[in-house]
């Protein structure tokens, strides 16, 4: 073996040497690179808790449509049950004088044992109008019924409409 | 170009102060995410519960107005003895039938009784038919509301109406009551009054 072959031979061993150290370099981490991958999970993480907050607000609203959901098919269903003929036309307005037609009363024991209450007024009305039946040859009577229940709480003011048609038969 | 030194120092891997900060970091986040989760499964079981009472407490209100609407105001009376509840004649008889007087008026079939279970919470209905199947009068206040009466006609087949009922009070105007009705889970912290107007027709 001449020089030329040793040097060229020592070449080759270091290219070797080299591909093998890459390929070790690209196996693991470092601690820096643990520490900021741990660093921006835990922000995302974070990130996600905030979800929390929102989903106490959609369910303390869900909580109030359910109420007045019930309300208005109370009030759908005593239109229904009274029928086309005893129906009265107009505006009618469930509230009292001076209070709302529902009142509900939340109680949520704090971590120190005493009772947080908050109050939300539920606001009931019905609106009943004859309805044009069409085409021709039918002459069946239609009323329809709309019932607006509006709530509020200490901050907000919620509102859901539901509507029915009640027919007379002639 | 590396020197000897150099790859064995990069085949040599991480020591064991960085793996050990590293598990640490790892095990706080899995703690903290584990706690975040335990916490999401107590919000979702509380949210449930506290839905499930207040769909009780609207419910027992439902039940008690569609009686009430046909029920006889002068009649209606609460009571906390033996139990805590309140009682009115009604036109239906157990059955629900109505039926009228020759010359158009009602015609009273049964007295209808709501009350707490004091041991239970639970909200029951009970319906008593008059003895003779009708009346053209209402039974009068404290016929059927003294406690031996009470207590005997809770022993008749009462319908569950609600769960967790703590207090029912009845304020009597002429043509209307004003209900109030609170219901209460002490295990749970969360607890609904539910105030309402309910009209009496009869």
């Amino acid at each position: 073996m001449d020089v030329r072959e040793m040097w060229l031979g020592s070449q080759m061993s270091v290219k070797i040497l080299e591909m093998i150290s890459n390929r070790v370099k690209r196996r693991g981490f470092n601690l820096l690179e643990v520490v900021i991958a741990c660093f921006i999970f835990s922000v995302t993480t974070l990130a996600f808790l905030g979800v929390w907050g929102m989903q106490v607000r959609a369910v303390e609203k869900s909580r109030h449509s359910m109420v007045a959901t019930f309300i208005a098919e109370g009030l759908i269903a005593e239109a229904r049950s009274l029928g086309y003929e005893r129906t009265v036309l107009g505006l009618e307005v469930f509230d009292g004088e001076t209070e709302p037609y529902l009142q509900v009363e939340t109680e949520i024991r704090g971590p120190d044992g005493t009772w947080n209450t908050s109050t939300v007024k539920y606001h009931a009305q019905r609106f009943i109008q004859e309805e044009d039946v069409t085409p021709a040859p039918y002459d069946d009577k239609v009323r329809s019924v709309l019932v607006t229940v509006t709530w509020e709480d200490s901050s907000k003011v919620g509102e859901i409409k539901l509507e029915t048609l009640v027919a007379g038969v002639f | 170009m590396l020197s000897g030194t150099a790859i064995r120092r990069r085949l040599q891997g991480a020591t064991l102060i960085e793996l050990l900060i590293a598990s640490s970091l790892s095990l706080l986040i899995m703690g903290l995410l584990w706690y975040q989760m335990q916490a999401g499964q107590k919000f979702y079981l509380r949210v449930r519960a506290q839905g499930d009472i207040q769909r009780g407490a609207l419910q027992a209100v439902r039940w008690i107005a569609r009686d009430v609407i046909h029920g006889n105001a002068g009649n209606l009376n609460s009571f906390t003895t033996p139990v805590i509840g309140m009682s009115f004649a009604s036109p239906e008889d157990s059955a629900g039938a109505t039926t009228y007087a020759d010359t158009g008026a009602i015609e009273w079939r049964s007295t209808v009784i709501y009350y707490i279970d004091d041991a239970t919470k639970n909200f029951y209905r009970v319906q008593r038919d008059y003895p003779g199947g009708k009346q053209d009068y209402p039974e009068p206040i404290g016929v059927s509301l003294t406690p031996a009466a009470v207590a005997g006609n809770l022993s008749m087949k009462p319908r569950l109406v609600a769960e967790h009922i703590i207090d029912l009070t009845v304020e009597r105007f002429p043509k209307n009551i004003m209900l109030n009705m609170k219901a209460r889970q002490e295990a749970l912290g969360f607890g609904i009054s539910v105030r309402t107007r309910l009209e009496m027709k009869n």
